[in-house]
């Protein structure tokens, strides 16, 4: 894994519109949601969305037929309108529950974790033993950073390979298996991943068996 | 209308109920297919569609285009057998090539460092192999890595076909195959089913339960080709007992976007 000691003097990021949703259309948080409890397939699932930031995705997942509950990990620093609706729960960042969650989404999250390891594996645990967790960011394949616009975004602090994920989530006890996103390829965002992980072998291999039909992971909607 | 050869059995995969179709391609009224599709785990068996290869010789579709490895340039199976490679790592793989037709890929696979030898299987020596296998010798000898490139959809009974191929496989080995995987979507536009010699359309849960009941993991990855001539079904299927040939597909694909294919422009 890559620190990026200049990422917070660069400019900002050409914050997708289009990732964080709107009210006529679902961004990516819905995608990963909607794909899990597909994936999972059992009714009253609880979701947690890691610092979704902007995401105006809230209601839309919390919607969702198999999800029975849907909370908001925040902090401080977060916009409260992460919140949405009624209906979703806010949690703090530095309280959420171990082992309570059927599905953790973090979005484009990892990059700025004060702390790489300990970020990770906290929100690993926030994941029940047949759990899955979702996290999305560019995964990083040894070509030069300073070329990579990713690495100067505001406020992203880590480029991560796989073999840093895969070293976390071992040390917490969990499989991992990584897809590419639709919007991988339609932005040209070459190193654009989603990267599932559960502790649970049966999770894991519906993961696999999802993919056997889905051609890519879904995200934000294209217009 | 009434099933030819009689009334429809339980699914050849799970045993579920299935439901008789009559498929009929959007192009031509009169092609068509009958279809025992299972209602619980989606496996597709196309009725009366063999195709004897030995009997009556290659479908134009197993002897032209790229897929097909010649002297002077690679195919497909080639391509599956490196990333077989890439996730099996370890030296000196003993590689078996199931239903090689005509493809000369394992002259291809021969010359890769990493490989020990390669042995190939089908009705015949099509392709003039050193080392050929008998159908019937199948499960005599082991294999690290074993390679099906377009086979599975003409395996007529797919739990005994399945474990027959698995029988190849030692205990640490990995197995790679081309496949098309039923997705539900109106099959009345799927050319797969009506290709002479496809008796098996699988879709993923099918493909699961077939690996489950041999002990084996399962992953589904997009091939390059899949992205132009092969479509959107197009899948190679990676099997083995070990999580972590799964963590190593995971990692494969951290940096790569598409399964290398016969398209693909890399050097290996």
């Amino acid at each position: 894994m890559l620190e990026l000691h200049d990422a917070v003097d660069a400019p900002p990021n050409s914050a997708p519109a289009k990732r964080h949703g709107s009210a006529k259309s679902p961004g990516r948080e819905f995608a990963i949601a909607l794909t899990a409890a597909e994936l999972l397939g059992r009714s009253g699932l609880h979701v947690l969305s890691w610092r979704p930031g902007r995401s105006a995705d809230a209601a839309r997942i919390a919607s969702i037929p198999l999800i029975a509950r849907f909370d908001v990990a925040l902090d401080d620093a977060d916009e409260p309108r992460a919140a949405g609706p009624a209906g979703v729960n806010v949690v703090d960042v530095d309280r959420v529950a171990a082992d309570a969650y059927d599905v953790v989404i973090a979005s484009e999250i990892v990059q700025t974790l004060r702390d790489p390891a300990a970020g990770l594996a906290a929100i690993l645990r926030a994941a029940g033993r047949r759990g899955l967790v979702v996290l999305t960011t560019d995964l990083h394949d040894g070509s030069p950073v300073r070329s990579l616009g990713f690495a100067r975004a505001r406020d992203h602090r880590w480029f991560w390979t796989i073999d840093a994920v895969a070293h976390v989530a071992r040390s917490e006890g969990f499989l991992f298996d990584v897809r590419l996103p639709e919007i991988a390829v339609q932005r040209k965002l070459r190193r654009k991943r989603y990267v599932y992980l559960s502790q649970d072998p049966d999770t894991m291999q519906r993961v696999r068996t999802h993919f056997g039909t889905q051609f890519r992971a879904p995200s934000e909607w294209s217009q | 209308m009434t099933e030819p050869g009689g009334a429809a059995e339980p699914c050849l995969v799970c045993a579920g109920p299935v439901r008789f179709h009559t498929a009929t391609w959007h192009r031509d009224p009169d092609r068509r297919v009958y279809l025992n599709m299972c209602r619980i785990c989606g496996f597709v068996r196309v009725v009366d569609n063999p195709w004897d290869y030995a009997e009556r010789g290659f479908s134009h579709n197993s002897t032209s285009g790229p897929r097909v490895g010649t002297d002077q340039r690679p195919g497909r199976e080639f391509h599956m057998a490196m990333l077989g490679l890439d996730l099996l790592d370890r030296p000196a793989a003993r590689v078996l090539i199931l239903g090689a037709g005509l493809s000369r890929d394992w002259s291809h696979i021969t010359n890769d460092d990493r490989v020990a030898a390669v042995t190939t299987s089908d009705l015949e020596n099509f392709n003039d192999s050193p080392n050929f296998l008998e159908l019937h010798e199948q499960g005599t000898r082991e294999f690290d890595l074993v390679i099906a490139c377009e086979v599975l959809e003409h395996l007529p009974n797919p739990s005994v076909d399945f474990a027959q191929v698995f029988s190849n496989l030692s205990d640490e080995g990995v197995f790679v195959a081309s496949t098309n995987i039923y997705d539900f979507s109106p099959i009345d536009r799927h050319w797969y089913p009506y290709i002479p010699g496809h008796v098996s359309y699988h879709s993923a849960r099918s493909i699961e339960i077939l690996a489950a009941a041999a002990g084996m993991k399962v992953d589904f990855r997009v091939p390059l080709v899949a992205t132009q001539r092969a479509g959107r079904r197009k899948r190679y299927v990676i099997f083995s007992t070990r999580e972590d040939v799964m963590s190593a597909a995971a990692r494969w694909f951290a940096t790569e976007w598409y399964a290398p294919s016969e398209i693909d422009k890399r050097k290996h």
